[in-house]
């Protein structure tokens, strides 16, 4: 069936095609971000720089390192799918749980892909390695792009301000940036245009 | 990134460069066409001539159009990353589709006007664009996936405009995109690549399908670069003791892959992907079987609980492993043997060697399979006699099949195994200064007469393909 058609009509498939994938990576998003149900997670953002991709802001969460003393760690590694759920805590959202499968609950659970796998820790009081596995987990919204300059103030907060993000995660676990908030207040929000 | 897009600028003009090959074939070939009465002698510097300069023409057209479009594709990311700040959103997004759809539309635009060359740049422009949009969507929408897939589907995205549009340059943009994908999946993640197999199926069944032979070259290249990877890998995994036994695996996989060649040959239509996948595949499968003749790999001694321990024999995995291997390799064998029976009415003595030292090498690996690592020596002698007798054949193949690439590998591999078991012999046992003015002595030797030989053989083919 291909070999007849012409080649306005192949390149017009190309064309569509290659869209809807480009259309499908914003819609997924917009999908998360729209359905997904909110938490706050507590972060202290770095500010490398992108060479290609203008500022951007790494941000470390808390709920990036698990420890096997919070909870029970599964036996997983480097490149892994893990599922943790979160529960609500005052001001920030905290892990309680980390399983390969997702949990059958109501709770929020977020998807991850484990960065490490460690059977010790180090401790950084003590100058010692203990013997408590931990896992670094990366969700996908460790980056923020900000306006060229801008990473900085959300590295350095004036005196008294503190960062932290607003994700949504959606049914499947998927997350995605909602707002950055300085003291609990909104200073970028997520739109679609 | 930009070495990524040196790199395309490097290999796409290669792609347009197809018609120098051609007319280099032709003029080997044309005086024995003409000779054998197929063409006039008058006409043979005409056809010459019509060829080179068709084709001069058409590569320097494409190279740089190809040039201009990477060119174009770079000016285009470092302007919307420069303007960035200013714009909205929406209008971001208008820019980056409408620049993507712009470069296809003069891609129909160039093809339905006969400007070929123009074509090829707009389409290779429209691939690139189509991967920086996916960059900077990501950036604008915060998209922090698992970096690698961004690169597969810019890859996907490239071998479905060259499988739609018929584009050369395309074809070897999108097969780098993905070697660049299985790379930082196989590198940055440390794991086995096997996607990639399908990716580099599918590039190749659209290279077959084209006639597209000279890009054989890539595709082999991406294939053997995958296979060290998945090497790498299991030997990581598998440490000391297995590593011969997934050597042994690799050579057979690679010895698969040059009678696969073999019978590619055969069925003629296919003659030109034969040749280069016959090269690549004897490199690859001299250079597994060279690791073999190393008596310290096929010892293999390893520490266990802090004692010193020596390979032990194969276990069921590794047997089940290599026993079907070893089944394929000699089914494909004997399917070829009987092919050339059928076609030739019997077999030449070139083939009948390497059949005779194909069984040697495969009673080799499977005796190897069930002997301790405290018989490792013995083993590396016969490994070792394999070796050079492969060598040597390799160089006899080369003659038969008129081929300098398989003579000089066949000499390259002969005097690499002198040298390694030189090393392995007088390393303890010679004074430095001796052992290295020693070596350097038996180098030039080898050198002289394997380069006599050599040339000897070369002066044969040339005087036998002119008569």
């Amino acid at each position: 069936m291909m070999r007849n058609l012409g080649t306005g009509m192949r390149l017009a498939i190309v064309v569509a095609v290659l869209t809807l994938v480009l259309f499908g990576m914003i819609g997924r998003k917009q999908w998360t971000l729209s359905t997904g149900r909110p938490v706050v997670l507590e972060t202290q953002p770095v500010d490398p720089r992108s060479l290609f991709r203008g500022d951007y802001v790494r941000l470390n969460y808390t709920i990036n390192t698990l420890d096997a003393d919070q909870f029970p760690l599964p036996d997983v590694k480097r490149g892994d799918v893990v599922y943790v759920t979160l529960k609500k805590g005052e001001p920030y959202w905290q892990p309680v749980g980390v399983s390969v499968k997702r949990p059958d609950t109501d709770a929020v659970v977020i998807k991850g892909r484990v960065k490490r796998a460690s059977k010790q820790r180090y401790n950084r009081q003590t100058g010692k390695y203990e013997k408590i596995g931990r896992l670094w987990v990366k969700y996908g919204i460790e980056n923020y792009f900000v306006p060229e300059g801008k990473g900085r103030a959300l590295e350095r907060p004036a005196a008294g301000e503190k960062v932290s993000i607003e994700v949504a995660v959606d049914a499947c676990g998927n997350s995605g940036i909602k707002a950055v908030l300085v003291n609990g207040q909104p200073r970028y929000v997520e739109s679609l245009f | 990134m930009l070495e990524l897009l040196i790199l395309l600028i490097i290999l796409a003009a290669m792609g347009g460069m197809r018609g120098r090959g051609f007319t280099r074939r032709l003029k080997r070939e044309l005086p024995k066409w003409v000779e054998a009465g197929l063409v006039e002698p008058e006409k043979a510097p005409l056809i010459l001539d019509h060829v080179a300069a068709g084709s001069s023409r058409h590569s320097l057209a494409t190279m740089f159009g190809i040039l201009g479009a990477i060119l174009l594709g770079i000016g285009a990311i470092t302007f919307f990353a420069a303007h960035w700040q200013g714009m909205p959103k929406l209008l971001k997004l208008i820019v980056l589709f409408g620049a993507m759809w712009a470069a296809f539309i003069a891609a129909g635009w160039a093809k339905s006007g006969e400007r070929g060359w123009l074509c090829e740049s707009m389409l290779l422009l429209g691939v690139l664009l189509f991967g920086a949009n996916i960059m900077l969507i990501a950036q604008i929408y915060h998209i922090d996936a698992h970096y690698p897939d961004g690169v597969m589907v810019w890859a996907l995205g490239g071998l479905l405009v060259a499988w739609l549009l018929r584009s050369p340059a395309v074809f070897v943009a999108g097969l780098l995109l993905a070697m660049l994908w299985s790379g930082m999946e196989s590198i940055d993640f440390s794991r086995l690549h096997w996607p990639f197999l399908l990716v580099l199926a599918g590039f190749t069944v659209l290279g077959v399908r084209e006639g597209w032979a000279r890009f054989a070259h890539l595709l082999m290249v991406a294939l053997l670069l995958w296979s060290v990877s998945a090497y790498v890998h299991f030997v990581s995994d598998y440490r000391t003791a297995g590593v011969v036994y997934l050597t042994q695996i690799f050579f057979l996989v690679y010895l698969g892959l040059f009678i696969a060649s073999m019978h590619l040959e055969i069925s003629g239509r296919f003659a030109d992907w034969a040749e280069t996948m016959r090269h690549y595949a004897a490199t690859a499968t001299l250079f597994a079987l060279w690791a073999l003749t190393f008596p310290d790999l096929l010892t293999a001694k390893f520490y266990l609980s802090g004692h010193q321990t020596l390979r032990p024999a194969a276990d069921a995995g590794w047997l089940t492993v290599t026993l079907v291997m070893l089944a394929i390799v000699a089914a494909l064998a004997l399917w070829h043997r009987q092919r050339m029976l059928r076609a030739e009415g019997r077999l030449e003595h070139w083939l009948m060697w390497g059949q005779g030292i194909l069984l040697l090498v495969l009673g080799c690996l499977l005796v190897n399979l069930f002997v301790p690592g405290s018989h490792g020596s013995q083993m590396a002698i016969a490994f070792n006699a394999v070796f050079f007798a492969g060598s040597l054949w390799l160089v006899y193949a080369g003659m038969h099949l008129d081929s300098r690439h398989l003579v000089n590998l066949g000499f390259m591999f002969f005097a690499l195994g002198v040298l390694s078991r030189y090393f392995d012999f007088f390393w303890k046992l010679l004074d430095r200064s001796f052992f290295f003015m020693a070596g350097g002595l038996l180098l030039i030797a080898v050198a002289a007469v394997l380069d006599q030989k050599r040339r000897r053989i070369m002066d044969e083919m040339m005087t036998g393909g002119a008569a």
